[in-house]
């Protein structure tokens, strides 16, 4: 291979000759307020959340949702704390499910569009529409339910969990796209040069320069999975429960809460005596987003900064 | 034809293909590299032909009136056993009295957020790459992708937080500086603003990072040597950011364009809580589908309107990437 | 050599299978769907294999239980995912859809022959009515409360703190003076509390035939609009309560944001609640509101195609013979064996309940392992009379199916409505209805004002059409 100086370690900005090409004092601080005010405006409904999660569920009947109630609790986190076990397994469930299907949908996304990207390919016409129509055009909910499991064999596997959702056109796109902008013709020709196949020019020239573009389509997978509760409901019968992944354990939880909230004048008293609905919920979606935030700044690395494939030009 | 967009990148080589007669003849051969990028993308061909076109047939549920028949398979139910309807399973829909509203409402809703989305993340996506301190950068993009996490219904209880009449954050701040409660459910003026900017709140982080990811990508150099030349933070935007932005924002705006007659069913039935007096402003298609259906089960009906979104869309789709590329040859769906 | 080795293998094999004792040793096993908005209770396996102890060893039977919520059932009875036996009522897995395409299996005879002693536990007119469509039994019902009477459940401490004492029954429109006295008293929170689906079982006074659109009132029995199918502005009775409704909003009454809220919490102290059950459930400690309640009946009790088909089992129309049977005999024996039917309504005996004896009855307590993981409403895994009664709550099933002889039992008979024809006006005037609903059952909405509008847009909708449809069919049940 041709000494070809990629550089990959983002290079902060302030450095060299970037220094001069930063933004007035004054605008950069109109600027910060803007993002400052922006960022209070997307955080304050999660902390908002968070304190209704601690609310009693007493203040919030009396008082409606407040960011100071005033009465806490930890009710609604000790009835989560009781299952314990039951949630446990299912953490472990979805950080493996997501973990796999972000690789899988990486590995399947980027392939594609790289090829897609290449302009002398000769499929490209055929591919494109092949991945534009299903984005239209689907069997449904009962075709895709019954392919999956009578043709496919999915059903209570940890498999129908990850395979239908590895893949999007809109991701294919957006990963096309970046590679037919961003990624100069100039590397994929010094690479043929060299007589490297496409696949070592994919995987050693292409995509050590595209992280940007990765991290943010893995990280939609990520958030897509770690999320994703209705492939469950569908494909996990009851008598499978060890396979069950975070999200649906919960949204089972709640839903049987409302369901018996709304029913109330049928339900015996027995069950009803110690369910907090509102602050559970609030607890609930605690438990999901906190994870997912924190895994956030993994990818975010990859978005800043600039990366120098200036060394490559001819 | 299928060139790699170059823009107009001052002071570097455009590096064009080995010229015309070769391009001709590499596209009637299939050569090696094709080859290549076949079995490259062979996994994903496959994933599409499995998940997404075997499953195709469903489609005919929207011109049959399904039933399963015990005993026997799923297709012979589907195909044999079911009778034949036509068009009957599109009828439902136009019955309502307030079809005309509901299409308003999902195509004018629809067109606002297409508008919305491909300004504001843009420019919000440009400025947080331009901020001086990286910190704040970070936490502002972190910040911003939250909204993403909370479902519609935990966003409608805490709107319902603000805008509740008896208890809600506002109608306490108005009574308190003297003025008198508004009854927001009840009232439809506000909501075509209040719907917009939830949406916009719940949904500008995430395309903002596909625009983040476009910025990083741009090749340093092509700043460095525009400041050489001396032009300005706006020029530089200007004639480098945007056009290398072109391209995404143009696929985003045709992607979006195509899904114009689906919308956010969280959004527009959660938020407003069902309320029967904001109807008019916040009943869209998927909206009206919910309640036709809630009583019977009707899969038959379901997807003869997913057919009829989609075939619209698709139709609108194509129209609007013929517009892009007489504008801009370059960019473009397909 | 290696050819004897072959016949040797070959022989034994022939020979095991002939040799090993008949599949008849072995239970049956069969797949039994149940109901559960949620997810499964969590020692689901746990109390399985218990009850497929006893089972096994009474009646040769096992089985798998799966639970199921709304859109699962309808994916899998969709697609055809095998069962055996599955939970089927007139507000999940639609027994009447099913049973009139053909899903279930006709228990007719089969009832009679193989599990005669099931046929006789349910009375007659249960089969009729309930588990019966177009003259064939498809479904077992499931004994619980078949009748429905209306309450309103009443904050008896604070009602009585005023001097309004709590009678057995009222009238409907009586609530006001107690709504009005209560507006006086107290001030902390309004005195009839809604949520958007109002006080629900108001409606119940009529027998719904098709949404909340065209009903057939109880009241008309015996006039000469009987057995006649009319749009929901001619029940008198249900307008004049949509009246009162609306007039007690406008006095303040009802809770202003009542049509947007989803349900009136716990937590507080709404001093009217409905209530739908039978004479003398809802009197003592209520965890709604931490009160003392008392139930006063406004309607009922009334007995309808709808009011028992709250609960029912039926089989799959693609099973054998043989495994029909077995869950006949599987659901015969959770009616007749109550150590059974408690095994599978309360759990494991010692691990999720005790037995204990109250008054000479012997009662259920539950332990905290039992409420916390294996608790569901009763009639899920079948009859609620036969289980044993819980201690905090002793109820005298005998005497209450006794009452049920004074219902007032519909005359529509066993008639369901096969909307087959008029599908899409059926989904064009839900959507309608949908839209004013919440509006109407709390009061929010002035009836008589928005009538016109309401029903210019049924009509475009097509309820006429429906109504004539449907009045066709009764007129043709009825005929036989």
């Amino acid at each position: 291979m041709p000494a070809i100086t990629k550089k990959t370690t983002p290079r902060p900005t302030g450095d060299g000759l970037s220094r001069y090409n930063q933004l007035k004092p004054l605008t950069d601080f109109t600027f910060s307020v803007l993002f400052i005010l922006l960022a209070l405006l997307t955080f304050l409904p999660l902390l908002f959340v968070f304190i209704i999660s601690l609310s009693s569920e007493a203040t919030i009947a009396q008082h409606g949702y407040s960011f100071f109630p005033k009465e806490l609790s930890l009710d609604s986190y000790a009835y989560l704390w009781q299952s314990k076990d039951y949630i446990g397994r299912s953490f472990i469930n979805s950080i493996g499910i997501t973990i796999a299907g972000t690789l899988l949908g990486l590995v399947l996304t980027s392939t594609l569009g790289y090829t897609l990207s290449r302009p002398n390919y000769r499929l490209k016409r055929l591919y494109t529409v092949m991945i534009l129509v299903p984005m239209f055009f689907s069997g449904g909910l009962v075709a895709r339910y019954m392919v999956n499991t009578q043709i496919y064999g999915l059903k209570n596997t940890y498999l129908a969990l990850i395979l239908p959702g590895a893949c999007s056109t809109f991701y294919v796109i957006i990963m096309r796209t970046f590679f037919q902008t961003t990624v100069p013709d100039s590397i994929i020709e010094s690479g043929k040069i060299d007589g490297a196949s496409q696949f070592r020019i994919f995987t050693q020239l292409v995509l050590p320069i595209s992280l940007p573009v990765i991290a943010t389509i893995g990280l939609f997978f990520t958030f897509n999975y770690w999320n994703a509760w209705y492939g469950a409901m569908l494909y996990l019968d009851s008598n499978h429960r060890e396979l069950y992944p975070l999200q649906y354990v919960l949204i089972s939880i709640e839903r049987n809460i409302s369901f018996m909230a709304r029913n109330e004048e049928y339900f015996s008293e027995e069950i009803i005596a110690t369910l907090p609905t509102e602050t559970m919920r609030m607890a609930i979606v605690m438990v999901v987003v906190l994870p997912i935030a924190c895994s956030y700044p993994f990818f975010q690395r990859y978005f800043v900064g600039g990366l120098t494939i200036g060394a490559v030009k001819g | 034809m299928a060139q790699i967009p170059i823009p107009q990148k001052p002071q570097v080589e455009t590096t064009s293909p080995k010229g015309d007669a070769s391009i001709k003849k590499k596209r009637r051969r299939f050569t090696w590299d094709d080859l290549e990028l076949t079995l490259l993308s062979l996994p994903t061909v496959a994933w599409f032909i499995a998940f997404c076109y075997i499953p195709l047939f469903g489609i005919v549920f929207a011109f049959k009136n399904y039933k399963y028949k015990p005993g026997t398979g799923f297709i012979y139910s589907l195909f044999v056993h079911s009778k034949w309807v036509g068009l009957k399973n599109f009828k439902f829909l136009f019955r309502s009295p307030d079809i005309y509203n509901i299409f308003r409402n999902t195509i004018g809703y629809n067109l606002i957020f297409i508008l919305i989305g491909v300004t504001l993340p843009v420019a919000l996506a440009i400025m947080i790459t331009q901020l001086r301190s990286r910190k704040l950068a970070k936490v502002c993009q972190t910040a911003v992708f939250l909204p993403h996490f909370l479902s519609w219904v935990v966003i409608s209880y805490f709107v319902y937080a603000f805008l509740s009449t008896d208890k809600g954050l506002i109608n306490n701040i108005i009574v308190a500086t003297g003025g008198d409660r508004i009854m927001w459910y009840q009232n439809k003026s506000y909501w075509p603003f209040i719907l917009v900017f939830i949406n916009t709140w719940k949904t500008f982080g995430y395309s903002m990072v596909v625009y983040m990811a476009t910025i990083t990508g741009i090749d340093r150099s092509l700043y460095e040597s525009a400041v050489i030349d001396g032009a300005t933070k706006w020029q530089q935007c200007k004639g480098i950011t945007l056009p290398m932005l072109r391209p995404i924002i143009s696929i985003m705006f045709i992607l979006n364009v195509g899904h114009i007659f689906s919308t956010d069913f969280g959004l527009f039935y959660q938020v407003p809580r069902d309320s029967n007096s904001l109807i008019d402003v916040t009943q869209t298609l998927d909206v009206y589908v919910h309640k036709a259906l809630l009583q019977s089960n009707n899969y038959n009906y379901s997807s003869a309107v997913s057919l009829l979104q989609n075939t619209l869309g698709c139709i609108l789709l194509i129209a609007a990437n013929l517009v892009v590329k007489r504008i801009d040859p370059e960019s473009g769906l397909f | 050599m290696k050819k004897l080795v072959l016949l040797i293998l070959t022989l034994s094999m022939i020979l095991s299978v002939g040799l090993c004792p008949a599949q008849a040793d072995e239970p049956t096993k069969i797949i039994w769907w149940l109901y559960a908005s949620g997810d499964a209770p969590i020692d689901t396996q746990f109390v399985q294999e218990a009850a497929n102890k006893y089972s096994a060893e009474k009646i040769g039977v096992v089985v798998e239980l799966i639970f199921k919520n709304d859109e699962q059932f309808g994916l899998d009875m969709d697609t055809g995912v095998y069962y055996d036996m599955t939970f089927t009522c007139d507000w999940a897995n639609s027994f009447v859809d099913n049973a009139n395409n053909e899903m279930f299996y006709d228990i007719t005879d089969l009832v009679k022959t193989a599990t005669p002693a099931l046929y006789e536990r349910i009375d007659q007119k249960y089969w009729d009515v309930a588990g019966s469509l177009n003259g064939k039994i498809y479904a077992v019902p499931t004994l619980k409360d078949m009748a429905s009477q209306q309450f309103f459940r009443m904050d008896k401490e604070r009602y009585e703190a005023i001097g309004m004492e709590l009678p057995e029954s009222m009238e409907f429109a009586d609530l006001e003076a107690y709504l009005a006295a209560y507006k006086d008293n107290y001030d902390d929170v309004y005195p009839l509390m809604l949520g958007k689906a109002g006080l629900t079982g108001m409606s119940n006074s009529a027998q719904w035939i098709s949404g909340s659109y065209l009903c057939s009132p109880y009241h008309l029995a015996g006039t000469e609009r009987e057995n006649q199918i009319i749009p929901f502005w001619e029940d008198e009775v249900l307008m004049e309560r949509f009246r009162l409704l609306h007039k007690w909003y406008g006095l303040g009454y009802i809770n202003p944001d009542a049509a947007t809220t989803e349900t009136i919490g716990r937590e507080i102290r709404a001093s009217v609640r409905s209530g739908s059950a039978w004479a003398g459930y809802y009197s003592g400690y209520s965890a709604w509101g931490g009160m003392e309640v008392q139930g006063v009946s406004y309607a009922g009790p009334f007995m309808s195609t709808a009011t028992m088909r709250g609960a029912m089992n039926a089989i799959n129309a693609a099973a054998t013979e043989e495994q029909a049977v077995a869950c006949l005999k599987y659901l015969e024996l959770l009616n007749i064996d109550r150590t059974f039917r408690d095994i599978l309504r309360f759990g494991v005996e010692g691990t999720h309940f005790n037995y204990v004896d109250v008054d000479g009855v012997k009662a259920v307590e539950r332990t905290e392992q039992g409420t916390n993981n294996w608790s569901m409403d009763g009639f899920v895994t079948g009859s609620v009379v036969n289980a044993s009664v819980t201690s905090n709550a002793i109820y005298d099933w005998e005497k209450i199916y006794a009452d049920y002889d004074k219902a007032l039992l519909s005359t529509l008979g066993a008639f369901s409505f096969n909307k087959e024809d008029v599908e899409a006006e059926c989904a064009a005037c839900s959507a309608v209805m949908a839209k004013y609903n919440a509006e109407l059952y709390t009061g929010t909405l002035d009836i008589d004002e928005m009538l016109p509008t309401i029903k210019e847009e049924l009509e475009k909708a097509g309820i006429f059409d429906i109504q004539k449809e449907a009045q066709r069919q009764l007129d043709e049940y009825l005929g036989k």
